[in-house]
């Protein structure tokens, strides 16, 4: 089975940015959320996949095309949004909705005018008089509406109103129910990614950090804090993220919990308290500052 | 040739000709505002008196060039400054058919109101009593002048993509004018037919006209050229 998408030791460099070794595979019928803090390296990712930005080296391929040489092939089954992504101000929904018809056979015109009832939006109206929600749910549709294989979605619900963003989340879920359709969404709102993503990826400073299941990721991390004697003499534990000292009371975080680790702190005296799953944000967190540490050492 | 082969070849023309169309819907007012000022214009000069014929030949110069200026600030730079392109770059298309298209759509534009001020303004010296038909000559050489101080000015905006640069060619450009045109009128064998009773086409003028002829070859083709080396789209 051909993967959706797939990046191989791709690199990048800026004079201010430097994307790393990238290696990033998205199968068919996968939703990957595509998570770093701002200048992670998402939208330049996206934007390389698209053809949009040569790599300087390693390989990228979408669909089976190699990217940029086969992107017209490739684009045809790519729906492609991002938060600068803006249409003409000058020009109403409607205009945008026959100038995409007139490009993609595969524009599905019930679809579409479902899409704008569901978004609550006026072909009639003009870009300009449009909210910032309505522009991206707009946006949204013109890229919906041509049923694209892939979609790269780069920040959709940044900016956008808690209503905006239900409506907005609700539709993609509703296009993933398509078991062909690959979705690789940027954003650096975990909540959101959380919602709708089957596989995690965290970026950070151009490089991939972490890459795995979403609930691999949820089952894995542990935050355990304990009450730790006067004398406590922290052992050796796997896989430890972090550890904090309060006085008495301290806690770690590990990416690969097990009860061996309880086990160990409390052989040393370690009264435990409590033993938390971790949010996807606070793992990102952990992940990235881990990360950062390693780097520094 | 293969059937997939012609589909995707009959694709992008028909997606570059969408992108033309594109561009002209949104210049399509102010370029029927500008043609129908600059018809104005022509009409104007040749009104029997000297003041009507100076006030037209600078609002129909004037004309030609705002046309220019609007067509590369409506379909190039604010496709850039306003973040329109990212939508354009993600259709299927290559960064050279996107060019294409864009000089299609300018070239192209900019040629049809200029034909069309260039026929009303020969037809306006030779038909009006008033306007000698020794001006043909210069007229051409001045009107081919902006022809190619627009193709320079358009190569600028896309090679560059820079809206700083491409108001600074345009002022050079436009300051220009004058210089040259004053030039071209000081050189004898232009200069002494101007007020004759019939155009003098001789190698002079067809020197004049073939060097402009280079340039805008040359920028096109320079554009292109560069164009095509470029790697980040965006």
């Amino acid at each position: 089975m051909t993967d959706a998408i797939r990046l191989s030791g791709v690199n990048k460099h800026y004079s201010h940015f430097e994307l790393n070794d990238i290696d990033l595979t998205l199968e068919k019928g996968s939703i990957m959320g595509f998570i770093g803090p701002n200048g992670a390296g998402k939208s330049t990712t996206m934007r390389i996949i698209m053809g949009l930005v040569a790599a300087d080296s390693g390989t990228v391929e979408v669909l089976g095309h190699r990217i940029p040489e086969q992107q017209v092939a490739a684009k045809w089954n790519i729906g492609f949004a991002s938060e600068d992504m803006n249409l003409y101000k000058s020009a109403t929904v409607n205009w945008h909705i026959d100038f995409i018809k007139s490009i993609y056979p595969s524009w599905d015109d019930d679809y579409a005018q479902l899409l704008l009832k569901r978004f609550d939006i006026r072909p009639d109206q003009r870009v300009k008089g449009l909210s910032h929600g309505q522009r991206v749910k707009a946006g949204l549709l013109l890229v919906l509406a041509r049923r694209p294989k892939v979609l790269l979605l780069d920040e959709p619900t940044t900016g956008l109103d808690p209503v905006a963003r239900t409506e907005v989340l609700n539709e993609l879920m509703d296009v993933l129910a398509d078991e062909d359709r690959a979705v690789l969404f940027s954003s650096h709102n975990t909540r959101d990614v959380e919602q709708i993503s089957d596989k995690i990826t965290f970026l950070d400073r151009g490089r991939i950090i972490d890459s795995r299941d979403k609930e691999t990721f949820l089952d894995s991390w542990r935050r355990i804090r304990f009450e730790a004697p006067a004398d406590f003499d922290m052992p050796e534990l796997p896989a430890i993220a972090s550890s904090q000292h309060n006085g008495r009371l301290a806690t770690v975080t590990t990416a690969d919990f097990d009860p061996e680790i309880t086990e160990r702190l409390t052989r040393r005296g370690a009264v435990i308290q409590s033993i938390d799953n971790m949010t996807l944000e606070e793992i990102f967190v952990s992940e990235v500052m881990s990360s950062r540490e390693g780097e520094a050492a | 040739m293969t059937a997939m082969t012609m589909n995707a070849q009959t694709s992008s023309a028909a997606i570059i000709r969408q992108l033309v169309l594109k561009d002209w819907y949104f210049v399509r007012y102010p370029m029927a505002a500008y043609l129908a000022t600059g018809i104005a214009a022509a009409v104007l000069m040749s009104v029997p008196h000297q003041m009507a014929f100076m006030i037209g030949s600078i609002l129909l110069l004037s004309v030609v060039v705002i046309v220019g200026i609007h067509l590369v600030f409506g379909t190039v730079i604010h496709e850039r400054s306003q973040q329109t392109l990212p939508m354009i770059m993600s259709l299927p298309i290559t960064f050279r058919q996107y060019s294409v298209a864009k000089l299609m759509s300018n070239v192209g534009g900019f040629a049809i109101a200029w034909a069309v001020l260039f026929a009303v303004t020969v037809a306006v010296i030779l038909t009006r009593d008033n306007l000698p038909d020794g001006l043909v000559p210069f007229a051409v050489i001045a009107l081919t002048e902006l022809f190619a101080a627009f193709v320079l000015t358009f190569a600028v905006a896309m090679i560059s993509e820079s809206e700083a640069w491409t108001i600074v060619t345009m002022t050079i450009f436009n300051i220009g004018i004058s210089i040259f045109l004053n030039l071209v009128g000081s050189i004898p064998a232009i200069g002494s037919h101007m007020g004759g009773p019939s155009p003098v086409w001789n190698g002079t003028v067809f020197l004049i006209l073939a060097i402009l002829g280079l340039i805008i070859a040359a920028a096109i083709f320079i554009t292109f050229a560069a164009q095509a080396r470029k790697k980040n789209l965006l």
